[in-house]
């Protein structure tokens, strides 16, 4: 293995999963980057029975309407002990792409199956992901498609299908939304059972227009026709070129990752691996160039510090739920997206007020029990460096910061560590390097 | 850049002067609370730091944003027309239940007390605010009012704009303004303006509890340290500056805020223990000149009833509130608050008991700055476009008139094209 491919394995897993423990980062970049791409984009290859355990001992629960901590735990801890990063990372950018909130579905155990719906389709065929969630419960109440009915349709998923889902805004006209809207009159779900059902005597069988195709078209017959429409390629590259590469979109790239969505048949997979593989996620321009969202920041330090192994046998529900609430006031209340369009994310994740978040944060997580003997971050610094400031404090840049500049932090890290090496003072460095400008950055 | 100079009060608050200059105003404002006489800063003998203006004398914005597109119709209703009646079966508000402020136009019933404030002649209401070709897409309506730009797709905010170029330089000005989320909204956001954003002052410092007490000091010095250096530019240049913000404004709020209710999370009324927040930071008189929170739930495309006169009543109580506290601190006269919405709703209702995307609506301006009355005319609901309200005033002249007349800031720096001046702030 080369150094390059460490570096880059370590970028890769930044930003197609949540970051690294060491020895995950030891393992992906065993097998060379391009095979550390095509292990992520195989998630069902590798056993995660684990984590399906961890998350049914959780002693969490969705049965009640106050219970979406519950639910936010369930998936912080998957996105923890995953051993399929990218699903995880995709299941969180289908979350943010089909932005749905808990306040007016209500029910947790709708937002946990539209949760497993992206997990579960969230790397295959666009147009079968786009299906299951035009059915989804969830999707359903929240933008009120069980209230859409012929003679007296509700435009609010037929408009955002367009503007958020797929084309885009200014790819289709007003009479477009209207058109859309009877076309999907009738798919409603059932409060009681939490199920989709079509109602055939709500359904407008007449003659529709959407975008130019005029017949008795159906719900699935706009989906085709939206999911097979090159502009619907160039909306979810540009997305995930925002999530993955950096907050410019670059135009030649985006085209690109939009050819690769029509060749490949609208496959979600084909398009990430390409986006992996490309010279500009590979660029130095685009290293530790965005800002971590909330789970990339919280769960990264996990692994990062070795508190998550620590905890894996330690797990308590007020612990889980406590880490939910982190993220939340980090600015990202997970199955609470901003709005309809998901979080704006980039510069918006930082201000002073969620940069106190993140601070202190982790002075509480290097707080918590489980780390009664040192941190095995702390422990591994220890072994490297000695009893030498200046080796401690290279010893932590490079476990902590791999391949980024050090200059920020070098000196101010040796000034405050002093002659003082004792565990305290080197979980105090950590902290300081976990809430430097540099760690922010992903 | 290591740190020029550090300055350690005796109460604890610390003023570290950042790059060439201190934030002047934040080392005067925080030994106004030490009393102390404030050390002469580096450069203000010599003239190269330019003098903070009195800011007593300043006017301060409060912006509330109604998210999700609020019914203008079931806010200030024609009660005089039928045609709302027949539009609105469902949904239309009893005439004899509203509260009027016209021979045509009144208030929803949940509005009581800020009928009260219009009655003593501290509410403008303007009628049917919008622009030409309004747009039904939350995210960009939502967008056009807060970057001012309708035509292009602008990233910064218009009150972003407003503060950039404020006579407060951007490098001696750290709370020039607040916003009450967790994120901070597209309208305060220029490449270069870095506002605050809070949800309480509890979590709002650089926290060190237990074992690492003794050790707080030497941390905020070391990631000082760690923050002077700048970074290349882009992203993380902007951390470092949201950090920097962080640590110059934290002290100064905790003062100023106090240990106030810090466990209020329990109200009920988020807006109001927002409100109450902003308050406090204006009787402080920091420099701060605009303040911005919102309140979500209006995309009432269902059952919209019930959930509108909840939240109408939560926005009756918070503004009121908030009119109060200023008014017992005297600062009511230097307060104008300003309610917006992305777009008004469809004027029929639908078949959900509830109202789709529409247009222009009205909005409220509040304060003892503004000459109260209602401006404009009762909507013509016989002559709607697509099923919705016709605009009668542009909001560009909304906000040019607030900089002009309130802010005292020329609108061409902020607002694209020349707008008309209305006449609803006292001069």
């Amino acid at each position: 293995m080369t150094d390059a491919d460490r570096r880059w394995t370590a970028h890769l897993l930044r930003r197609a999963g949540f970051g690294w423990t060491p020895d995950e980062l030891d393992q992906y970049a065993a097998l060379g980057y391009a095979g550390a791409v095509d292990r992520l984009l195989a998630p069902t290859a590798v056993d995660d029975s684990d984590t399906d355990t961890l998350v049914a001992v959780a002693g969490l629960n969705l049965d009640a309407a106050n219970k979406i901590g519950d639910g936010q735990a369930l998936w912080l801890l998957r996105m923890l002990y995953t051993q399929r990063p990218l699903q995880e990372k995709m299941t969180l950018f289908w979350h943010n792409h089909f932005a749905t909130a808990i306040q007016k579905v209500q029910d947790p155990n709708l937002m946990y199956a539209q949760n497993n719906l992206f997990r579960n389709q969230g790397l295959g065929r666009f147009d079968d992901l786009l299906k299951s969630v035009a059915r989804d419960p969830a999707m359903i109440f929240w933008l009120d498609n069980n209230s859409n009915r012929k003679g007296h349709p509700n435009e609010n998923w037929g408009r955002e299908v367009m503007e958020l889902f797929t084309i885009g805004i200014g790819n289709y006209t007003e009479t477009d939304v209207r058109e859309v809207a009877r076309a999907f009159t009738g798919w409603s779900a059932d409060r009681l059972s939490g199920q989709y059902r079509f109602l055939p005597n709500q359904h407008d069988s007449g003659s529709k227009t959407v975008l130019g195709h005029t017949g008795n078209l159906n719900g699935d017959d706009v989906l085709d026709i939206l999911a097979g429409m090159r502009e619907t390629g160039l909306f979810l590259a540009r997305k995930m070129w925002r999530w993955f590469v950096n907050d410019t979109p670059d135009m030649g790239g985006v085209n690109r990752l939009a050819d690769v969505y029509i060749q490949s048949n609208h496959n979600i997979s084909a398009m990430l691996k390409a986006l992996f593989l490309s010279p500009e996620f590979q660029a130095d321009a685009n290293h530790y160039a965005t800002v971590k969202n909330p789970p990339e920041y919280l769960i990264g330090v996990l692994k990062l510090t070795g508190l998550g192994a620590a905890l894996h046998d330690h797990l308590t529900p007020a612990l889980l739920t406590g880490w939910a609430r982190a993220t939340g006031s980090m600015g990202m209340v997970l199955y609470v997206p901003t709005n309809v369009a998901g979080w704006p994310g980039g510069r918006v994740w930082m201000n002073p007020g969620t940069y106190f978040a993140r601070t202190n944060t982790v002075e509480g997580l290097l707080l918590q029990p489980a780390a009664t003997t040192a941190l095995p971050t702390v422990t591994a610094v220890q072994r490297a460096g000695g009893n030498s400031p200046a080796a401690l404090v290279d010893a932590t840049l490079a476990l902590t910061l791999p391949g980024a500049d050090p200059a920020p932090l070098h000196d101010s890290l040796i000034t405050y560590l002093g002659s003082d090496t004792s565990d305290l003072k080197l979980a105090g460095l950590l902290r300081l390097v976990l809430s430097s400008p540099s760690y922010q950055m992903n | 850049m290591a740190l020029s100079r550090r300055d350690f009060l005796k109460n604890g608050i610390q003023v570290a002067a950042l790059g060439m200059v201190a934030p002047s105003f934040l080392v005067k404002a925080a030994y106004a609370i030490s009393n102390d006489p404030a050390p002469p800063l580096p450069g203000e003998h010599n003239g190269d730091v330019p003098a903070v203006p009195d800011t007593r004398s300043r006017n301060v914005l409060v912006v509330l944003q109604l998210s999700g597109g609020n019914d203008g119709l079931g806010t200030v209703i024609p009660y005089a027309d039928p045609a709302y009646y027949r539009l609105r079966p469902h949904l239309a508000v009893p005439r004899e239940q509203v509260l009027p402020l016209t021979d045509k136009m009144g208030l929803n019933p949940a509005l009581k007390k800020l009928r009260d404030l219009y009655n003593a002649g501290h509410v403008a209401v303007l009628e049917s605010v919008g622009y030409p070709n309004p747009n039904r897409s939350h995210f960009r309506a939502m967008e056009i009012w807060q970057t001012g730009r309708p035509d292009v797709n602008e990233p910064t905010g218009w009150l972003g704009r407003m503060l950039a170029g404020d006579d407060c330089e951007e490098a001696t000005c750290r709370i020039r303004g607040l916003n009450i989320g967790s994120s901070v909204p597209r309208t305060l956001y220029t490449e270069s303006t870095i506002v605050p954003s809070l949800t309480n002052t509890a979590n709002y410092q650089f926290r060190a509890d237990g074992r690492f007490n003794r050790d707080r000091q030497a941390q905020l010095d070391a990631i000082h340290d760690v923050c002077s250096h700048a970074a290349p530019g882009g992203a993380a240049e902007f951390v470092r500056q949201a950090a920097l913000a962080a640590f110059d404004s934290s002290d100064l709020l905790q003062h100023i805020v106090g240990p106030m209710d810090q466990n209020t999370g329990a109200n009920n009324n988020p807006l109001t223990e927002g409100l109450k927040l902003i308050s406090k930071v204006i009787a402080a008189d920091v420099g701060a000149r605009v303040f911005y929170i919102s309140i979500g739930g209006f995309d009432t495309h269902a059952q919209q009833a019930r959930t509108h006169t909840q939240l109408m009543g939560q926005i009756d109580d918070a503004i009121s509130g908030f009119y109060s506290t200023l008014e017992a601190n005297g600062h009511a006269d230097r307060v104008l608050m300003m309610t917006f919405s992305e777009f008004g709703r469809r004027v029929a209702e639908n078949a959900s008991q509830g109202t789709d995307h529409g247009t222009a609506l009205p909005m409220f301006l509040v304060g003892q700055g503004v000459k109260g009355g209602f401006y404009g005319n009762a909507p013509d609901l016989g002559a709607l476009q697509d099923g919705d309200i016709t605009s009668q005033m542009d909001f560009r002249s909304v906000y040019s008139t607030i900089l002009k007349q309130w802010m005292n800031v020329d609108p061409s720096r902020v607002i694209e094209g020349t707008f008309p001046v209305l006449d609803f702030v006292q001069t």
